[in-house]
């Protein structure tokens, strides 16, 4: 079979056009680290690092929602705890107030301390966070509690829910927890520090295993969020794990293989090489060179 | 018996002097790739003693391989297809797929993150502007990918008018070689290199279009004549949009030309042209899906201000979304509790959900949003991929049928220098037949007159 000079050269630029191509492709890969680009360069690839991406970057959002809930719960957590104080306090001094020996004055003196502590507990449940007030139901822009320990807040909750679908209440129904000036642990230090103004020890006794129970209620309200927190750290480490996970199985997916990409850019190369130096050799056609 | 010799060898000598003339025009058209070999055809002269009477010259004729001529025209008009479908699918690819990594799927993922926030802190007014900006940028991504694509489309559909003129222009130059070729070959002239020029405008015919030949020059596209003979008909388009076409003017009306027929560059672009128009609307109702989707939730839901049922983006079909102009930090619906009570994000939980409702797109069932756009993605991808690998195929295919055709009609100098090394010996053998005969003739001449 005759070959013509041309499609010698054809070849050899067909040949070189196809090294040079893939050549391009894998310097490519290399430059940017990545194998897949673009959908076209492995369709299943792209999609599934597609979801996985998705899934990556809303789990990456839970890790900062989750600390931010978890700062929002411990501040929560803190108030109770404060109050938890503020109750055993109060239980002393209503011991001490109910005592047979103590008199009308000294009771007084008690009065005002419970008053003080009244304060503080009012203070925990008008607690904040990022502006928002914890104990107050929805109605989170405003302090749920006045001086006097009137409720405006409202028994309505908010639930935040994680990509893993788990479900923490953030805004707590303080009437619930608290009371109001009538009811609950406000209600109870308000009557105490009542009777001990009034010198009223049957009162003052009176008070003391609601305080206990009151204690007991707040106990079980730190108590839940210790569980809520429990979950949102769960929901954190997790995320954690699972970020680290999918990033990196979105890597296996795209990512170039450097030591397979240099190997194969090693063979391109040698490939070139051969090619080039077979076109040198072209323009020494031996027939001319033997007629002339 | 002299006068015989010297014919004779005259006759050698016109055949190795015709012979090497067309040797020389083959080695100079060797670089040529529409040129086809061309040697001498020689026929014996009969004599009436049966000793010979030389060597007659028939005609100058090209090496022809009509079989390969036809397989490389399919292939050029797949090659031109493929490669002209691959480039513009590419194109539209990276605006589906920006390098940036922001494509619509992590703009929509942002944007359910933003909401899930939102229903954590529902009453920050920050919080509620992220959620929109989220919201804004959704509907922005989606504008910029339809954008980008009737860019594309516009700019692809107007270099059709310039290809067409390409066709008709290649189509008349045929018709007139077509003419010519049949005057030569009646004044008995060699064709042979005007032959070449129409093969080569047929090729050129079957890269713009996917047109085929015949031995008389006779061009068609899916049974279509461009060329008949010696007219040539013009094509032109039809309609426009998704019902742009092709048609060619025939005496008696026109004649449309089928769209699957219709190959090489001007197949592949109007191919391509669909199958973008295709990826816009499969992106425009996909967005389309998800702000119906919520703008249904949003609609039973409350502002910080007590409004209800304020949209949070525009819809309509068949074109991008946009985000609802009145829609502001105050009347955002995060709420479920009318009135619009701060602290409560539940609508804004609903609505970052819906990032795993699965059936909100019939079409791909039982599917995430984020799910339903890598499909879509990956359904243009494998048709990039398809593309951009059958246009290799399809060109190293081309490039071996033309290597192929090449042994046939293309010119080896090797073979012509021997071959003209062998002319130059009849013409050396020739003359000294000549110079015998003379002398053979001066001989008897001299001894007649001594």
């Amino acid at each position: 079979m005759a070959v013509p000079d041309i499609s010698l050269f054809n070849t050899l630029a067909f040949g070189l056009d196809g090294t040079t191509s893939s050549l391009q492709q894998v310097e490519q890969n290399i430059a940017t680290g990545k194998q897949v680009n673009q959908p076209s360069d492995n369709p299943l690839a792209y999609a599934s690092s597609q979801v996985l991406g998705a899934q990556e970057s809303a789990v990456s959002n839970d890790i900062l929602l989750a600390q931010q809930v978890q700062a929002q719960l411990s501040t929560a957590s803190n108030a109770l705890s404060s109050v938890t104080n503020s109750i055993n306090s109060a239980l002393s001094i209503a011991t001490q107030g109910s005592d047979a020996s103590i008199n009308t004055t000294e009771m007084a003196t008690l009065g005002t301390q419970v008053q003080s502590i009244l304060q503080q507990v009012l203070g925990a449940a008008n607690s904040q966070y990022g502006g928002s007030h914890l104990f107050a139901g929805n109605q989170v822009q405003s302090a749920p509690y006045d001086i006097n320990g009137n409720y405006s807040g409202d028994n309505g909750s908010n639930f935040v829910t994680f990509s893993d679908g788990t479900k923490v209440q953030t805004n707590l129904d303080g009437s619930a927890i608290f009371g109001t000036s009538t009811t609950g642990l406000i209600g109870t230090l308000t009557a105490l520090a009542s009777a001990l103004s009034s010198g009223n020890k049957t009162a003052v006794a009176a008070a003391l295993p609601q305080l206990q129970a009151n204690l007991a209620s707040i106990g079980a309200a730190n108590g839940s969020l210790g569980i809520s927190l429990q979950s949102v750290s769960t929901v954190l480490n997790n995320a954690t794990n699972q970020s680290t996970s999918l990033q990196a199985s979105i890597s296996n997916l795209v990512d170039t293989d450097v030591p397979q990409a240099a190997a194969q850019e090693q063979q391109v190369l040698l490939q070139q090489q051969a090619l080039i130096s077979l076109g040198s050799s072209l323009g020494k056609l031996p027939l001319i060179n033997i007629l002339a | 018996m002299s006068v015989n010799l010297n014919s004779i060898g005259i006759s050698g000598i016109s055949a190795a002097e015709n012979a090497m003339a067309a040797i020389e025009s083959n080695i100079a058209n060797a670089s040529n790739p529409n040129y086809s070999a061309e040697s001498v055809k020689l026929q014996a002269v009969p004599s009436f003693n049966g000793a010979g009477a030389g060597v007659q010259i028939l005609g100058t004729v090209r090496a022809e391989a009509p079989y390969l001529t036809n397989q490389i025209n399919s292939t050029q008009s797949s090659t031109s297809y493929n490669q002209e479908y691959s480039q513009l699918t590419t194109l539209a690819q990276q605006i589906l797929a920006p390098s940036s990594g922001n494509d619509l799927s992590s703009v929509m993922q942002n944007m359910f993150n933003a909401l899930t926030n939102l229903s954590a802190s529902p009453q920050d007014v920050t919080v509620r502007a992220s959620a929109i900006a989220a919201m804004s940028q959704f509907a922005q991504a989606n504008q910029t990918i339809s954008s980008g694509l009737s860019s594309i489309v516009g700019n692809q559909t107007s270099q059709i008018q310039s290809l067409v003129a390409q066709v008709n222009q290649a189509s008349s130059q045929i018709a007139q070689l077509n003419q010519q070729i049949t005057a030569a070959n009646a004044s008995g002239q060699s064709g042979a290199a005007l032959e070449d020029q129409r093969d080569a405008l047929v090729n050129q015919l079957a890269g713009l279009i996917g047109a085929s030949g015949d031995a008389q020059g006779n061009v068609t596209v899916g049974g279509v004549p461009l060329v008949s003979g010696t007219s040539a008909l013009t094509l032109s388009t039809t309609g426009s949009g998704p019902t742009l076409g092709l048609e060619v003017t025939l005496s008696n009306g026109s004649l449309p030309i089928d769209a699957n027929q219709i190959g090489g560059t001007l197949g592949g672009l109007l191919a391509g042209v669909a199958s973008v128009q295709q990826l816009q609307s499969d992106v425009n109702n996909f967005a389309g899906s998800i702000a119906s989707a919520m703008n249904t939730q949003a609609s039973s839901g409350y502002g910080l201000d007590g409004s209800t049922g304020t949209a949070l983006f525009t819809v309509t079909v068949g074109a991008p979304i946009g985000l609802n102009p009145a829609l502001n930090a105050q009347n955002l619906g995060a709420s479920a509790t009318a009135g619009g009570v701060p602290g409560d994000g539940s609508n804004a939980s609903a609505l970052a959900a819906l990032a795993n409702n699965q059936s909100l797109f019939p079409s791909i069932p039982d599917s995430t949003p984020v799910q339903t756009f890598s499909t879509i993605s990956a359904n243009f991808g494998t048709l990039v991929q398809n593309a951009t690998n059958s246009q290799q195929q399809s060109a190293a295919s081309l490039q071996s049928l033309t290597q192929l055709k090449g042994s046939i009609t293309g010119v080896s100098l090797n073979d012509q220098l021997t071959q003209l090394v062998e002319y130059q010996n009849l013409l050396q053998a020739s003359g000294r037949a000549v110079q015998a005969a003379n002398d053979m003739m001066s001989f008897l001449i001299q001894q007649l007159s001594s």
